[in-house]
């Protein structure tokens, strides 16, 4: 694993514009970062990203199975009590997934270490699927990298065939709405690529605003045209929607969520725990428990996380050496985690995260975002990858 | 290799003008018609589109939507009617058209020049004209061929009880998901 200086193509500005890539700045700051770019082997990327993905997903699916069994478990996790029913019974009915991402700590060498699950409104996915892509193909044209260069990355194909799968077996409505919230250029984004993917795989698709979903009189809920939402992809927590207003109309089923209710386990960092308590000492897992009360100290070496927070906010650090860091951010003082200290390789003073993609319940593929700081944030930079043998 | 081997986007690529760029892969699937006189008018054989329609008619009584308000069914469709099954009433709206499917591919036969037929369901016209399959799904605003699974001529095995004014009802209230937060 290295990181490599490249020449920039001179127009990817341009071909970021006109390909729905409108976030590839971000308040003025580069997101997208095509200066450099990390070169893993082949086996780097087999034995140790995409295997121990596909491992981490397996446990992490397992636990799902026994969480929404246990009421002692669904209680640690702070989910709703109200809402445990309509978990359990969306993972007992199968109801379908789309993706995930786990994100890796990785320095070449070793084992990745599982950070987290994002798994209920993972970003980044458009700029890791299909920009990355594009980079590689462009450049291997450019003669920039070997013709042999390829890359980790089968995100795109694996989720218009997951949209095809499931609108062939009837596991979806007919026609699927999408979701985001309506300023967020980059959530908006991530749904128009989605439904780019469903509308590819000869889905009936729909947009709407989170805030503009309707509830009709007798519990249907609705789009801004009043048609009925039978499916609907969001990019919005769990966790909200359950504590909002219409939350409690979610348990009548007439709208089928993607991600799933059971994602609700996922998305919560009370798995990193869990999996620890499972399968204590897997090389790929950090240490982590529940915290054991809220304010108590933070040991050295540990890093505390809410159970529900997103995009590395209110995370808090203390070395080994007892150094203190942290991240300030709106999901407050709620319950947390604490997992063992383990920092991100340093490559020219950057600190890369891998992103690896999980699509339906296949490991497919890695996007790297690079940070100055040891915390991944929503301030990072997105940085290609390539398969250099 | 383990990439993508060919990658497009299309609603998302700005550049096509809108319209093309959402363009399903050609071939319709159906079509939607108000009555048995427009079998006449049909790249089909007549008489394979005439019993198609007879089809729909026989299923109707068996696959429409059910409502157990009768204002509601009046509210979504109009004109319903009482039924009476298993000892409990329930109110269906009037068939107002039919689906012809085409048979799978939807291409023409080449020694007749005709288009395969591979059935016919009821459609329900909602408030707004919109023509609706037993589903409960809108398969055209207007009669005319359609596309993709609006096509499919599949009905449910039986009648599915729904007491939706989903059917475009108007929403009693908005805004109420989404005071916060994105994806992460």
């Amino acid at each position: 694993m290295q990181r490599i200086l490249i020449t920039p193509r001179p127009d990817w500005k341009d071909q970021a514009e006109t390909l729905g890539f409108q976030f590839h700045t971000i308040d003025g700051l580069p997101y997208w970062d095509e200066s450099a770019y990390y070169a893993f082997t082949l086996r780097q990327i087999e034995e140790d990203l995409e295997q121990p993905s596909q491992d981490i997903h397996d446990m992490a699916m397992a636990l799902v199975g026994e969480v929404v069994e246990s009421e002692e478990l669904l209680g640690r996790l702070h989910i709703p009590p109200s809402y445990w029913d309509w978990i359990a019974a969306s993972w007992r009915a199968g109801e379908p997934h789309l993706y995930g991402r786990i994100d890796l700590a990785y320095d070449g060498k070793g084992p990745a270490k599982l950070y987290e699950l994002n798994y209920d409104t993972p970003t980044s996915l458009y700029e890791s699927a299909y920009f990355q892509w594009l980079w590689l193909e462009q450049q291997i044209a450019a003669n920039a990298l070997p013709a042999k260069a390829d890359q980790y990355n089968s995100v795109q194909e694996a989720l218009c065939e997951t949209f095809a799968t499931l609108a062939r077996e009837q596991r979806i409505g007919q026609r699927v709405h999408f979701a985001a919230v309506r300023e967020s250029v980059e959530d908006q984004a991530t749904v128009l690529y989605l439904r780019d993917c469903a509308n590819q795989a000869g889905i009936d698709t729909a947009l709407v605003a989170v805030e503009d979903i309707g509830l009709s009189a007798d519990g249907w809920f609705t789009d801004c045209g009043d048609n009925v939402i039978q499916t609907l992809f969001k990019l919005y927590p769990l966790e909200f929607m359950m504590e909002e207003e219409f939350g409690p109309s979610l348990i009548d089923n007439r709208m089928q969520l993607l991600e799933p209710p059971w994602k609700a386990v996922l998305s919560n960092k009370g798995v990193l725990p869990l999996l620890w308590e499972r399968h204590r000492g897997h090389p790929n897992l950090l240490e982590a428990h529940f915290e054991a009360s809220p304010g108590a100290d933070l040991a050295r070496g540990f890093v505390r996380k809410p159970l529900f927070s997103r995009e590395g906010a209110n995370v808090d650090v203390v070395t080994s050496d007892g150094e203190r860091f942290g991240t300030p951010g709106p999901y407050g003082n709620g319950p947390g985690i604490v997992q063992a200290y383990h920092p991100l390789p340093a490559f020219d003073g950057n600190y890369p995260l891998v992103g690896s993609w999980i699509v339906a319940d296949r490991a497919s593929g890695v996007g790297m975002r690079e940070d100055a700081t040891l915390i991944t944030q929503d301030t990072s930079r997105f940085v290609p990858h390539a398969i250099i043998d | 290799m383990k990439r993508s081997r060919y990658l497009r986007l299309t609603l998302m690529a700005v550049v096509l003008p809108a319209g093309l760029a959402g363009c399903e892969s050609g071939q319709p699937t159906g079509v939607v018609l108000n009555s048995i006189a427009d079998c006449r008018a049909q790249q089909v054989e007549v008489a394979q589109c005439e019993a198609a329609y007879n089809k729909a008619i026989t299923d109707h009584q068996r696959v429409a939507p059910r409502f157990a308000d009768a204002v509601q069914c009046q509210q979504d469709f109009g004109q319903c009617e009482a039924v009476q099954e298993e000892g409990r009433t329930s109110y269906i709206p009037p068939m107002g058209g039919f689906l012809l499917g085409y048979a799978l591919g939807g291409g023409f036969n080449n020694n007749s020049g005709m288009r395969g037929v591979s059935g016919g369901v009821p459609l329900y016209r909602d408030y707004r004209g919109g023509y609706i399959n037993p589903n409960g799904d809108m398969v055209s605003r207007q009669p005319g061929a359609v596309t993709g699974k609006r096509g499919s001529i599949a009905t449910p095995a039986r009648a599915i009880t729904v007491s939706r004014s989903g059917f475009g009802s108007s929403s009693a209230a908005r805004g109420s998901f989404g005071s916060r937060g994105t994806g992460g």
